[in-house]
């Protein structure tokens, strides 16, 4: 990487801490440092809702699918805004006339205590493990495309972002939100205008999206119900809705974005800025997926994108069935390159016989050269004992580092940067107020003044960010877990959203149904998880209906049993 | 512990409307998006 964009990304680290620091007020007291005193203006909040939903792995990772797949991962947003009218009408009033700082706080002044700590207790497992990944990926990412040690990349994004969260607060976190969106959408529109130059003369924008939409990557609408398919209209619908029910009503890390807002209406506008531009902001981050894949139809792209296995192959016994390998991918990759120019050509000139042909022709070549990546991955899993091989992360990376100019390098790491950091921030902001609010002053030092209560949320903001960190140092290795911890965090949701369904709009559960209503709503999500190839956005639908219907009926039985009076309000 | 009493009364109306809009853009963008694959696909 070239001096200047060493500086780019340097100047942005010391940026984002030095300006969010500096827009913190009143972070000396609780309510000012957890929840902003409840004044941010509902662009910064809703900047801040899209800047921690999008995190690196979903920068990188989307354009890799974009790459791999196309665009139908688009689907899996539909439910979106549709969840997000739901919840303005629904949890956003009751949460901030309740003026709590958790969203587990509001489910004991409705059931008890028992069903609060449970569910604060799930999210702080379930989001402490997720956080570590959150660094870990792009950290691994970046230290491979970079050459950097892992460490160090861990630490770059670790460091700054625990440190300025466990000063500022909240604010500093929503400020550095705001700055982040504005570099990740800089970085990905620059993106954008460098393929679009990039495309070779005489292919055009228009037959560059014909010769992508020829491998079936621009399908973005698929209206075919089947269950065990992962985006389809109806899974990103249905499935989707309940999938961002969950999220942005139930997880902490979204609920304490929309809290801090001047007022109802506000954290209601905070949230629809989501509903209006999420979809479109996927669409074209897919797309810049695509067209990278486009970019690569014309200029030479390695085999395989993550050169981490290079060595180990190269220096095994099957090192010249690798090189054979390579050769081979040179020559299909020059036959898949002729045929998109006959493909462009014929497109151009309108020629209705010739297209048809030469468009069987590139996919052909195309299913020829995926088929020895396919070979070659297959390879690598063998040579290093690897269960599986992916390498779309490294995708845009590698493009990144390859073909754009200095300085949008710079400005595209520091992207990536700014996508892992958005989201780690709100993660850590979130896990240090769970800790103090539900556990912290409500079971071991109910009396606790404000100025030991923001005390511990720093301590516990510090000790989150070096849990996250020794997390992401160590997540490396562990492959398997991380798809564990993604299982979990999708059987979380459902069941989540079922528990303030039941809170809010069923009058006459009991605290016991609750309870009940979400350890059966996990324990089937789980079950259809791991037993069954259901789609996972099904599973968020499944949790909901389960603990509705388990805590209705245990309800119906247990009657009398609860109170469900609400608690004294918390200071 | 602040108390409710300050709370902004919500403009229910405006709301609505803003509800019905982000309905309606997003029945036009996945139309657009089924239009755009269809068009290039």
């Amino acid at each position: 990487m070239h001096l200047v964009d060493w500086a780019i990304v340097g100047v942005y680290l010391v940026w984002v801490i030095y300006d969010g620091l500096k827009r913190t007020k009143a972070a000396d007291e609780i309510e000012g440092y957890l929840l902003a005193s409840r004044s941010l203006p509902w662009w910064v909040v809703g900047l801040s809702v899209m800047a921690t939903q999008l995190s690196a792995i979903t920068l990188v990772g989307t354009t890799g699918q974009g790459y791999d797949d196309g665009m139908r991962f688009v689907q899996f947003y539909f439910g979106l805004p549709v969840a997000m009218v739901i919840l303005s009408v629904t949890v956003v009033p009751f949460f901030h006339r309740a003026r709590v700082y958790t969203a587990y706080e509001f489910l004991e002044r409705r059931f008890d205590a028992r069903t609060r700590s449970l569910t604060s207790l799930l999210f702080l497992l379930s989001r402490a493990a997720s956080c570590g990944i959150i660094i870990s990926a792009p950290a691994v990412i970046l230290s491979i495309v970079l050459g950097w040690h892992l460490g160090l990349t861990v630490l770059a994004i670790g460091i700054p972002t625990t440190l300025y969260t466990m000063f500022g607060g909240v604010q500093a976190v929503a400020w550095a939100d705001v700055k982040q969106m504005v570099v990740i959408l800089a970085g990905v529109l620059a993106a954008v205008v460098v393929l679009v130059l990039g495309l070779p003369d005489g292919v055009g924008l228009s037959q560059a999206l014909h010769v992508a939409g020829a491998t079936g990557r621009l399908t973005t609408v698929d209206f075919h119900f089947d269950l065990t398919q992962t985006y389809t209209f109806w899974s990103g619908l249905v499935g989707g809705t309940f999938l961002a029910l969950g999220y942005f009503g139930c997880d902490q890390s979204q609920v304490q974005r929309y809290l801090t807002a001047k007022s109802i209406d506000e954290a209601r506008q905070s949230l629809l800025m989501s509903a209006f531009f999420k979809i479109p902001l996927q669409a074209l981050i897919l797309l810049t997926g695509v067209l990278v894949f486009v970019f690569y139809l014309f200029h030479q792209s390695p085999m395989l994108f993550n050169p981490v296995h290079d060595p180990a192959v190269r220096a095994s016994g099957r090192a010249g069935e690798y090189a054979e390998l390579q050769q081979e991918f040179t020559g299909a990759f020059e036959a898949r390159r002729r045929a998109a120019e006959a493909y462009v050509e014929a497109d151009r000139d309108g020629r209705a016989a010739e297209e048809a042909s030469a468009r069987r022709t590139f996919v052909s070549s195309q299913t020829a050269l995926t088929a020895i990546r396919k070979r070659a991955a297959r390879l690598v899993m063998d040579v290093t004992g690897d269960r599986e091989y992916n390498d779309v992360n490294y995708v845009f990376p590698t493009f990144v580092t390859t073909w754009l100019p200095v300085g949008l390098v710079g400005l595209m790491i520091a992207a990536i940067f700014a996508a892992a950091m958005s989201s780690v921030a709100a993660e850590l902001n979130a896990l240090s107020t769970a800790t103090v609010i539900d556990f912290y002053r409500r079971h071991f030092k109910p009396d606790a003044t404000d100025r030991q209560t923001l005390l511990a949320s720093k301590l516990a903001t510090g000790f989150w960010g070096i849990f996250a960190s020794v997390v992401a140092m160590h997540a490396v290795n562990l492959g398997a877990l991380i798809e564990v911890v993604n299982k979990i965090g999708s059987f979380f949701y459902g069941s989540l959203f079922g528990i303030f369904l039941l809170a809010i709009a069923f009058k006459r559960t009991t605290p016991v149904g609750a309870f009940w209503g979400l350890i059966a709503g996990m324990a089937a999500v789980a079950t259809v998880g791991l037993t069954t190839d259901v789609a996972y956005l099904w599973q968020n639908v499944l949790g909901t209906v389960v603990v509705v219907s388990v805590g209705l009926a245990v309800s119906a039985v247990t009657r009398g049993g609860g109170t469900g009076r609400p608690v004294p309000a918390e200071r | 512990m602040t108390d409710q009493a300050h709370e902004p009364d919500t403009d229910d109306r405006r709301m609505s409307r803003i509800y019905g809009l982000v309905l309606v853009v997003e029945v036009v963008v996945i139309a657009a998006l089924w239009g755009f694959s269809h068009y290039f696909g």
